[in-house]
């Protein structure tokens, strides 16, 4: 399994022709900063069928930080790759309900395995 | 007022906290020397407690209580002793940790068998009355009587104050975890099939019901890893804008886990209401019937079903 990059806290990693994006657990914003410039780079150099971001480290998410994601989430489709947020803890995903996060127009997974199953089969 | 400036405030313990001895102590202003003059008169009283024990229960007899709690001789029997025992260690004067504790099992115990507070009061103060002043046959002078009773008062009502809340504690708790299992019993998540969950819904969902649900689906959803979870509404009394708004939302953050949320038993007058209403259920997969919702939820996780 290669493991491309480590830039502090972020991890990333290929797995069949899919990036996946380890998230520490606290996502500040110099974190959000480092995690939008280093996948964008790294899908402008690289073609992915998927960016998978797991998150299953977080524990707290502000909607500052979850519009962060999205935004990202947005570019990564830009640059033609398909986007998942993976391994939401359940306080984390009804937090982000109460607080009426938008989640349109992003796909979710369990955990990466679930999401790499749906890429394996496109 | 702020309350957060009230200086009572950071000192006020919740009902289940547990005031240390040294406080209770002093909250209740007893002296070392009313323990002294509580084991002075303690002296001229504990040889009378087999008279005391036959007065209270002939006292007893006459209650409600005596009948429920006392059928039993063997029963009245060991209570008798336990009781004599609980006004000697009193009269001892000593203040302990030991002594804090049997207090504190008393209530617990009048908490656990049901015993009425009302019932417990009488009672103290019957044997207050009996053995401060009917029972006392002199050996003190008036003023020193007085200074003792006053001393074994304090400490009365230190007892009660420990009896009391170790009995509102206890009955707490008890609420606390009841509310808890029918909060349990409101939301029983099941699982049908492998990545298939189900919860019927029957009653009224408020938000606090709601709250409760989506916390137990999700917890559900990453403990199964399941892929589909279906709702059934169809035992649901009354579908409004607050009710769909918070199954919209349990679908919403299922969904953020990866899971699909079908609402089933949706009925002609729910879909009517929801109309009227002009509820958005934006992407919630509705289905009329379980049947409808699990035929889905099979063709959403790819498996076929076939008769054999």
């Amino acid at each position: 399994m290669p493991e491309w990059g480590r830039a502090s806290s972020v991890v990333f990693t290929e797995l069949e022709r899919c990036v996946v994006v380890t998230c520490p657990s606290a996502l500040s914003p110099v974190v959000l900063e480092e995690l939008r410039a280093q996948t964008l780079t790294l899908c402008s150099e690289r073609v992915f069928k998927a960016v998978i971001f797991d998150l299953s480290a977080v524990a707290l998410l502000d909607l500052t930080e979850w519009e962060t994601l999205r935004a990202l989430s947005a570019g990564v489709k830009m640059m033609g790759a398909e986007s998942w947020l993976v391994g939401l803890k359940p306080s984390v995903a009804s937090a982000l309900i109460i607080m009426n996060a938008d989640i349109d127009g992003l796909r979710y997974a369990m955990g990466v395995e679930d999401a790499l199953e749906v890429n394996r089969q496109r | 007022m702020n309350t957060s400036l009230d200086p009572l405030q950071s000192v006020q313990p919740t009902i289940n906290e547990q005031l240390t001895r040294e406080v209770l102590i002093d909250r209740h202003r007893i002296s070392p020397k009313d323990l002294e003059n509580v084991k002075r008169f303690g002296e001229l009283i504990t040889p009378k407690m087999p008279s005391y024990v036959e007065h209270f229960y002939a006292w007893m007899e006459e209650t409600p209580e005596y009948g429920q709690f006392f059928q039993e001789r063997e029963k009245l029997k060991r209570v008798q002793r336990v009781q004599g025992g609980f006004w000697v260690q009193f009269f001892q004067g000593v203040v302990d940790d030991d002594y804090v504790s049997s207090r504190r099992r008393v209530g617990e115990i009048h908490a656990h068998i049901g015993l009425s507070l009302t019932a417990y009061f009488s009672a103290l103060s019957f044997s207050q009355d009996l053995l401060l002043y009917e029972l006392y046959e002199g050996g003190l002078s008036v003023e020193e009587h007085n200074e003792c009773a006053r001393s074994c008062s304090k400490l009365i009502q230190f007892d009660a104050s420990l009896v009391v809340e170790a009995y509102a504690r206890l009955t707490n708790r008890r609420f606390s975890e009841q509310a808890q299992a029918m909060m349990e019993m409101s939301t029983p998540v099941t699982s049908l099939w492998d990545h298939i969950l189900m919860l019927p819904v029957v009653g009224i969902i408020d938000s606090r019901r709601a709250a409760n649900m989506m916390s137990s689906v999700l917890h559900k959803i990453a403990e199964t890893r399941a892929k589909v979870f279906i709702i059934d509404i169809g035992g649901v009394s009354v579908v409004d804008t607050a009710v769909a708004n918070h199954l919209i939302k349990i679908t919403q953050a299922a969904r953020l886990m990866g899971c699909v949320c079908l609402l089933s038993g949706v009925s002609p007058a729910i879909a009517q209401t929801t109309i009227e209403l002009g509820i958005d259920v934006g992407n919630v997969l509705t289905r009329a019937t379980m049947r409808d919702a699990l035929e889905e939820a099979f063709r959403l996780i790819e498996v076929e079903v076939r008769r054999a």
